[in-house]
């Protein structure tokens, strides 16, 4: 699966830039608490939050998840989003519910041990 | 005897405070804003309080309460406040103790700088500040009662790290009579939703990560007149004062 398929696939839209057709996505971890995104999530990961602050943005980051989904149409500030698109971050707003998003991503991707 | 306060203010020693955060800069500009306490609270670290409080010394500056600002484990912000240096270290290590050892990135959430009092450059935090510790609310606010020092939900009317927000109520047994709101008009509006809210007193404070955001001389406490207009006995009065009843 690649980054820029992942708007049709759960029917959202990108609130940074489109990303890279490259791009690609290998997982997916969904949490809303950041000490275990931090601990668990890792690069490739599609991740499913309804938090959206500035935290969001620097755990993506560190983690190099390969996009934020923003589930139940949360949307960002336009600070943060700003942020975002500085530090390559991206991010996707969809109006699923993370149990939603996370069932059309568990068809497409491997489970992850 | 009315004491304006400020109490949570962030040193550069929190990696999202800008770097002009020093002991000097902040005293400087709370004693230009009329402030007659203020307090350091650091994210999960109260290593710069010493220096701000030395600084207010020197400089005669406001009433310097040492403190941090404690993310639990349920991801939520407390304001801890305590009577002295000694027992800000004492809690500063049960924090630590329950801290995971992920180290800093400063490239993504910033530099974690140590001060002294002459606002030179100590050191650098490596261990991750920003991030919650493994100490649940109850626990947090047993160990911080056991050293004297108050924990208060902070800018409980805020989406991010509150605790309004992430357990959806102030829990009746979490000991305090007190919530940080971030303004009186975020208060009257989130009163408006949680009606229950009306039981607590609203401490209004800064969270000022940035010089300019240190609050000015609006909100005040009442303390007795006994307590002086600085050091120890207004630190333990203010203390007093937001002890939970």
């Amino acid at each position: 699966m690649t980054l820029p398929e992942l708007d049709r696939i759960l029917s959202g839209q990108f609130l940074t830039d489109e990303p890279p057709v490259s791009a690609a996505v290998t997982g997916a971890y969904a949490c809303d608490m950041l000490s275990h995104v931090m601990a668990h999530a890792g690069p490739g990961d599609v991740w499913l939050t309804i938090l959206n602050s500035i935290n969001v943005v620097a755990v993506a980051e560190l983690t190099g998840c390969a996009c934020v989904v923003l589930t139940e149409g949360v949307a960002m500030e336009p600070a943060v989003l700003e942020r975002a698109r500085e530090r390559q971050v991206t991010v996707l707003s969809t109006p699923l519910t993370t149990f939603q998003a996370a069932g059309r991503l568990a068809q497409l991707l491997p489970e992850r041990g | 005897m009315k004491c304006f306060y400020d109490l949570h203010i962030h040193s550069a020693l929190s990696p999202c405070a800008e770097k002009d955060m020093t002991p000097q800069n902040i005293v400087a500009m709370a004693r230009l804003k009329g402030l007659g306490a203020i307090a350091v609270t650091d994210h999960q670290s109260s290593a710069n309080c010493a220096a701000v409080m030395e600084a207010s010394r020197d400089l005669a500056g406001p009433v310097v309460i040492p403190g941090l600002e404690i993310e639990s484990s349920e991801e939520i912000h407390l304001l801890c406040l305590l009577p002295g240096l000694h027992e800000a270290q004492q809690m500063q290590r049960v924090v630590r103790a329950a801290l995971p050892t992920r180290l800093n990135r400063p490239d993504i959430f910033g530099t974690q700088l140590l001060l002294d009092r002459h606002d030179r450059i100590t050191g650098e935090e490596t261990c991750l500040l920003l991030q919650a510790c493994s100490l649940d609310c109850q626990t947090l606010a047993l160990q911080v009662r056991n050293l004297g020092g108050v924990l208060i939900p902070a800018h409980v009317d805020r989406d991010a790290y509150s605790m309004l927000q992430t357990l959806g109520a102030i829990p009746a047994d979490f000991p305090t009579a007190w919530l940080e709101f971030t303004s009186p008009d975020a208060a009257r509006d989130c009163l408006g939703r949680h009606p229950a809210l009306a039981a607590y007193r609203p401490l209004y404070n800064s969270d000022a990560h940035r010089l300019g955001d240190i609050a000015e001389a609006r909100f005040c406490l009442d303390l007795p007149d006994s307590a002086g207009f600085g050091g120890a006995g207004c630190r333990h009065a203010i203390l007093q004062a937001l002890q939970p009843c």
